[in-house]
């Protein structure tokens, strides 16, 4: 897999929508005339970091039977994308192709530290959440392969105007070492390079995330400073049932 | 009357049935941080790990839970269960209770069974962090939910308050496992020449979340021996998954 930088996958999540909407799912965002029965949800994520955009998120409804990865055990070529580059799109397209998968969602954008993002995705075909799972992530870029997010989670019995929250913890996907050279990571502290196939990371294996060093901690090879350290938790996600 | 007497029956054994089996899944989610063997129990009310904002001796009779986190030695705690009833999970070991369930490596994953008996309601958790001075992970007094299914908590790690943190390899064990500074092979006690992480005789005196390590960069020398590059973490350090069948 080529080099890719924050930059360029900025117009990927345009092309992963497209991808989603061959497969049969629209973007409703503007629906006009809702049928019976559908499941409409609204979805926001906050970046609650201090020097870390989030990238595009891939976000995806399910079913038990998917599931995105698990600590303990090893990253898919799909999540270690999503980890380095920032890009959902492989992590998306991946999912489509799962039975149990019932809704997927790109992006839309780069959110800033501060910064949010909220959506509506609909869920046809189905009258209640319950049964269904959440699973959204999005790569802390300033990072070699942080990410943050939800993992799985149910979303029960949810009535027209509940809503959930989640506050999502940081994970390494354990496929890239966390040198924070500039050449490595792609956000913009650094503008290096996103997905390297090469698996150097202490483990190979999805932790939670150690936290960045930084040149401001004794790292000087690191392109990050004190700003960029992060803790647990890094975003804050809240579903509401709209419909 | 028959229909009336099973209704009884069935009330009674409702109130008083133990637990059925748990299915405990431990996943150490570090990514350089090792857990020692893990002390895991269902128990009642007279049981009790730890109060956080009190001293590690202040709900058990000893320094049970000083040795668990200094040491990574369970065997107190494993006593002090047992004598008050409580279902220790044995790796099916009962000659020494626990001991197979660790160490844990960064990210491995644990997985062992407890049956509880009627009245231990409740579920605890506690493993030694290393490299640390007194880290400890740990789940504390955790109610068992009654309804059969999944249940996922993120663990922290705690400072027993115990011992001051001078991240010194002398301080602590260093089993064959742990590849800190100066221990390539991890063959017995070796400094990577830290002078420690001073002043030392400000711990707090009580269990509180720990505040990780500081570790460095300096292979021979610096403050401390362990390597910051690797023996760090941001809470949780761990997910516990917990089947009531």
């Amino acid at each position: 897999m080529g080099l890719r930088t924050l930059k360029q996958i900025a117009v990927l999540p345009l092309i992963s929508a497209m991808l989603v909407a061959c497969g049969g799912d629209d973007d409703d965002d503007n629906d006009p005339a809702p049928q019976t029965g559908q499941v409409q949800l609204q979805i926001s994520l906050t970046n609650l970091t201090s020097g870390q955009p989030q990238t595009p998120a891939a976000v995806i409804v399910h079913r038990r039977g998917y599931l995105a990865f698990n600590e303990g055990e090893a990253a898919s070529v799909e999540l270690e994308d999503l980890a380095e580059s920032g890009s959902p799109a492989a992590l998306l397209t991946a999912a489509g192709s799962n039975a149990a998968v019932l809704k997927t969602y790109a992006g839309p954008a780069v959110v800033p530290p501060g910064g949010n993002r909220t959506f509506t995705m609909t869920l046809d075909g189905v009258s209640s959440t319950e049964g269904l799972y959440l699973t959204g992530l999005t790569m802390l870029a300033n990072t070699n392969d942080a990410f943050t997010g939800v993992n799985n989670v149910l979303l029960g019995n949810m009535a027209v105007g509940d809503t959930m929250r989640w506050n999502g913890p940081v994970w390494d996907a354990g496929t890239e070492a966390n040198t924070e050279t500039a050449a490595t990571m792609p956000g913009p502290a650094a503008n290096g390079e996103g997905t390297n196939v090469a698996r150097d990371d202490l483990l190979n294996k999805v932790t939670f995330h150690q936290g960045v060093l930084t040149k401001d901690q004794g790292l000087a090879s690191s392109a990050l400073d004190h700003t960029h350290r992060f803790d647990q938790p890094a975003v804050a996600i809240r579903v509401t049932r709209v419909q | 009357m028959i229909k009336k007497l099973a209704t009884a029956v069935g009330l009674i054994a409702a109130a008083t049935a133990a637990h059925a089996e748990l299915e405990i899944t431990l996943t150490n989610a570090t990514q350089g941080v090792y857990f020692t063997p893990v002390f895991a129990a269902a128990h009642n009310n007279t049981f009790k790990l730890f109060t956080a904002g009190r001293a590690a001796n202040a709900e058990t009779t000893g320094n049970e839970l000083e040795a668990m986190a200094e040491d990574g030695d369970i065997s107190g705690l494993v006593t002090l269960a047992t004598n008050a009833s409580a279902n220790v999970a044995d790796g099916d070991d009962s000659g020494a209770p626990g001991a197979s369930n660790g160490p844990a490596a960064p990210g491995e994953i644990k997985t062992f069974t407890i049956k509880p008996d009627a009245g231990n309601e409740y579920l605890s958790l506690a493993a030694m962090l290393l490299p640390t001075n007194d880290g400890f992970v740990t789940l504390n007094n955790w109610k068992i939910p009654t309804e059969p299914g999944t249940y996922t908590v993120n663990l922290n790690a705690y400072d027993a308050g115990t011992e001051y943190n001078d991240e010194l390899a002398s301080s602590q064990p260093n089993p064959p496992f742990l590849m800190t500074f100066g221990n390539p092979g991890g063959n017995g006690v070796v400094t990577s020449g830290g002078t420690g992480v001073g002043p030392t005789g400000d711990e707090n005196g009580v269990v509180h979340i720990h505040r990780g390590n500081l570790g460095d960069l300096d292979a021979n020398g610096g403050a401390s021996d362990i390597d910051s590059s690797k023996h760090r973490w941001l809470n949780p350090v761990a997910r516990l998954k917990v089947v009531v069948k």
